[in-house]
């Protein structure tokens, strides 16, 4: 979150990280060395590639306070040509389902790894499966509400990650947006390529 | 074998058979001969932060890279891009450097008490 006019990150190296944001409230202004000034709202995110190496720029330049998730990823190759690339969340065509926002699936942003980012808004009381491979973790975040996965409660703005987990099953006590990440074949702490 | 180490700070990628003529360590020097006070270039990450990465499945190698490559020079103080890598680019000089900034930011704390 960056609170007031001016906050925000001057312009910083990257290279290799795909770096990925979500505006939740306010306006994000990104500037980055592909040669994009992007000014992105509610609902707007992007996937930033740094590849090869690029620079950003991320910054509140509005009176209202501004909420951003950001998520880094490694690609599953190193020094590729850097890109950007953005897409817009819309709640209102959205709901009930788990709507996956970036990954290798129709309609979702590319990305360079096995991973996904999903967002669901959900009615309360609902139930939703979420199926995942064993070897791949995934991360739960709660936005507004409440949710029980499995015997677990999370609140708002609680987490927890999974890992070794089958498929997740879901319960919503209340309205609440929840996004699913799951990240799939990260490079290896040896070095060697799993 | 020459092994590679990524920065967990920005990704930053140390390539032994590179090494970083820029910023003075020659090519093929082992990562166990760079300093332990040595910092990520980039963003001032510590060296223990930085963790091996293999040549990925189809990754050019250093030779190939290095044959479509036209190499940019990267200098001056505060040069903060992939200093001497075959993929590496410059856009230009840069006008923040983290391992500065922390280093003010750690003066500040430590002698101000301001935060």
């Amino acid at each position: 979150m960056f609170t007031g006019n001016g906050t925000g990150y001057n312009m910083h190296p990257h290279h290799n990280f795909i770096i990925v944001a979500i505006v939740l409230r306010g306006t994000l202004t990104h500037i980055n060395t592909i040669g994009k000034i992007d000014v992105l709202g509610p609902g707007d995110y992007y996937v930033f590639s740094a590849g090869s190496g690029g620079k950003h720029s991320e910054l509140n330049i509005e009176r209202e306070d501004l909420q951003v998730i950001y998520v880094w990823a490694l690609p599953d190759r190193l020094m590729t040509p850097p890109s950007y690339l953005r897409g817009h969340f819309d709640a209102a065509t959205s709901a009930d389902y788990i709507h996956c926002l970036i990954g290798n699936e129709p309609g979702s942003l590319p990305i360079r790894q096995d991973f996904k980012l999903a967002r669901l808004i959900g009615g309360a009381g609902r139930i939703y499966a979420y199926r995942t491979n064993p070897q791949h973790g995934v991360y739960l975040f709660v936005l507004e509400g409440a949710a029980e996965i499995g015997a677990t409660r999370l609140g708002r703005r609680d987490s927890m990650g999974l890992t070794q987990a089958r498929g997740i099953s879901d319960q919503l006590e209340d309205r609440r947006d929840r996004r699913a990440t799951a990240r799939h074949r990260p490079l290896r702490r040896d070095g060697r390529s799993p | 074998m020459f092994k590679r180490y990524l920065c967990l700070g920005c990704g930053f990628l140390y390539d032994e058979a590179l090494g970083l003529p820029e910023h003075g360590v020659t090519p093929r020097t082992r990562w166990a001969d760079i300093p332990v006070d040595w910092v990520c270039p980039d963003c001032g990450t510590a060296k223990s932060a930085l963790e091996v990465v293999a040549l990925l499945k189809g990754e050019p190698s250093v030779a190939q890279r290095r044959a479509r490559h036209t190499r940019l020079a990267s200098t001056g103080l505060n040069a903060s891009y992939v200093a001497g890598h075959p993929d590496g680019v410059i856009i230009r000089h840069s006008s923040f450097n983290f391992h500065d900034y922390q280093i003010r930011h750690r003066w500040i704390l430590q002698n101000t008490g301001i935060w």
